[in-house]
């Protein structure tokens, strides 16, 4: 059984083109965040004001999995508000339990979807999931700043 | 046992109902155990299972003849005379911790120093540096060059003469390499310091001979050999396995106990402290049986081949770099491939059924040599055979085409 399809076009183009990668200039918070057994290692940047994330933007040196992941979460957080991110860490990680998504669920992923195929390979989820767990230390260090 | 097709010994690669057949080139972190491994330790749980040395009848002598008989069969297999130069553990890591207490506790003094080097495994670090932190003894290590080789005159010059141990690995599990034991043993020798020598990537490769080789201490760990997980041997010269006292307290390393005081037992029971791997020593003694009916020179040449196969067919895909040196090395290559990422290449080889390590393969100094934040290795034995570099090579060119693809 081939894991070509796992790795689908859309996957791969936000790997070799990933959106918002860099760092920002003046961001209000960075974070680490990294996988110790496979050496993933990602730094995320964002700018924050009245819960919304205004700015975003990262750095990998990481699998494709995981900066695709990354690239895909960047495009839809920036310039949106925690909740609206919040949804898509709830869907997000139904998509990576291989668990069933209605229609409007499945629109909202966007890119996303392409996601879909690691729920197959357990090994590479926490691949998938590393900005989400990232972004998790990131607002659990804004709380502690008062930045939200 | 026919050469050619080794796997056909080897239940979990012959007998899987898989599309294709698994081609496993993880070898060097476990590797696959034949029918005959297998069989003797469900036979001695079967026919033999009693403790040893302790139960006063038949079956358990019998099971102490088969316990005492694969501690023969191991020292025979590293060429030493002595049965008790052969203490069994579970393997390399235990081994080492064993030894780094036991040294730690019996011969360090503030401010020794202990000498490692930058291509070790985790196994031989780790432990020195929990030592160093309880014990203020320092440590220090060989520079790695080139392909992943040391410079002997280099180690000389920079010995610290406050050197108490010499620690260092006989083959790199990352890179291949295999290093000139018997000159680093000699030089530790003539310094005044400990040798211990890591075999866990020697033993399973060529014919180890540690009279010859002069070591003090040599380890190696039986999963990586045919043999099962959970048991290895720790060779320690007599005379020094004789000067220090037990690390581990317990049954069967004791004479005579009263409730202050104990008279140990004999080297090597008196560093087998409780009931041992009584079925992993048998299966460790059914793999040495294994490999030598086959014979180590045949096991070297075996494996030698396929790896010079293999560097020649890596060679000629592009983008693709193989870090180690190309003679002089075990069936270890570890090749990075731009643009992909070594856990992307090995979860797109799991899918053409075929197993490779992917990571930093328990030795992060080396990655950081490397400047690699990981690599995809390749790692092969003597059940694989040239078909098994063909379809790696091939699944290697399909992945390249994949990620080349998306411009
Ligand atoms: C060079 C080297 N040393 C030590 C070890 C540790 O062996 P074990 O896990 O069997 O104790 C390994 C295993 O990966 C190794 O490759």
């Amino acid at each position: 059984m081939s894991h070509d399809k796992i790795y689908s076009e859309v996957l791969l183009d936000h790997n070799r083109h990933p959106r918002h990668s860099g760092e920002l200039t003046n961001p209000d918070i960075s974070m680490d965040g990294a996988n110790p057994m496979c050496g993933d290692e990602i730094t995320m940047y964002a700018s924050v004001e009245d819960g919304t994330l205004v700015d975003v933007a990262f750095r990998s040196t990481a699998c494709a999995i995981c900066t695709a992941s990354a690239s895909m979460f960047c495009e839809m957080a920036k310039g949106k508000d925690f909740d609206h991110i919040h949804q898509h860490d709830q869907l997000m990680r139904k998509l990576m339990h291989g668990e069933k998504l209605e229609h409007d669920e499945r629109r909202a992923l966007a890119d996303m979807n392409s996601l879909e195929g690691v729920s197959k390979l357990p090994v590479r989820v926490k691949c998938a999931m590393l900005v989400w767990e990232t972004w998790e230390l990131m607002k659990q260090k804004l709380k502690e700043i008062n930045k939200v | 046992m026919n050469p050619a097709e080794l796997y056909l010994d080897f239940p979990l690669l012959r007998d899987n109902d898989d599309e294709e057949r698994l081609i496993f080139l993880d070898n060097a972190a476990t590797t696959q155990k034949p029918d005959t491994v297998i069989n003797a330790v469900s036979a001695y749980y079967r026919e033999s299972n009693a403790n040893v040395h302790r139960s006063p009848y038949r079956l358990g002598e019998k099971s102490t003849d088969l316990y005492e008989s694969a501690r023969s069969k191991t020292a025979r297999f590293i060429k030493t005379a002595d049965d008790k130069e052969i203490v069994f553990t579970r393997g390399v890591t235990e081994s080492i911790n064993l030894l780094a207490t036991i040294l730690s506790d019996q011969l360090l003094k503030p401010g020794d120093v202990i000498l490692l080097t930058e291509a070790e495994h985790h196994s031989n670090i780790v432990p020195w540096q929990i030592i160093a932190k309880r014990c203020g003894v320092k440590l220090e290590f060989v520079k790695l060059h080139g392909d992943g080789r040391f410079d002997l005159s280099e180690i000389e010059s920079n010995w610290n003469p406050k050197t108490k141990v010499f620690s260092f690995q006989h083959a790199s599990n990352v890179l291949g390499t295999i290093h000139p034991v018997n000159e680093l043993c000699e030089i530790a020798r003539c310094k005044g310091a400990v040798s211990i020598v890591d075999g866990a990537q020697s033993v399973p490769h060529f014919g180890i001979d540690v009279s010859d080789m002069g070591c003090d201490f040599y380890t190696f760990s039986g999963h990586k050999m045919v043999g099962p997980t959970g048991i290895g041997a720790l060779y320690g010269r007599r005379e020094l396995l004789e000067r220090f006292d037990p690390a581990f307290g317990g049954g069967e390393m004791i004479k005579r106990v009263s409730l202050f005081e104990s008279e140990y037992n004999d080297v090597p029971h008196k560093f087998e402290a409780g009931t041992p791997n009584i079925a992993g020593a048998i299966g460790l003694g059914a793999a040495i049986d294994y490999l030598e009916k086959l014979t180590m020179k045949k096991v070297e040449s075996m494996v030698n081949s396929l790896a010079a196969y293999a560097l020649e067919r890596l060679s000629t895909i592009e983008g693709l770099a193989v870090h180690g040196p190309q003679t002089d090395r075990t069936g270890a290559i570890s090749f990075w491939m731009d643009g992909i990422h070594p856990h992307d290449i090995a979860s797109l080889l799991d899918g053409d059924n075929i197993a490779v390590r992917a990571g930093r393969h328990c030795a992060e100094p080396i990655m950081n040599w490397l400047k690699r934040p990981a690599t995809t290795r390749a790692s092969f034995y003597i059940y694989n055979i040239r078909e098994d570099v063909d379809r790696f090579i091939d699944s290697l060119n399909r992945i390249r085409g994949l990620f080349k693809n998306v411009s």
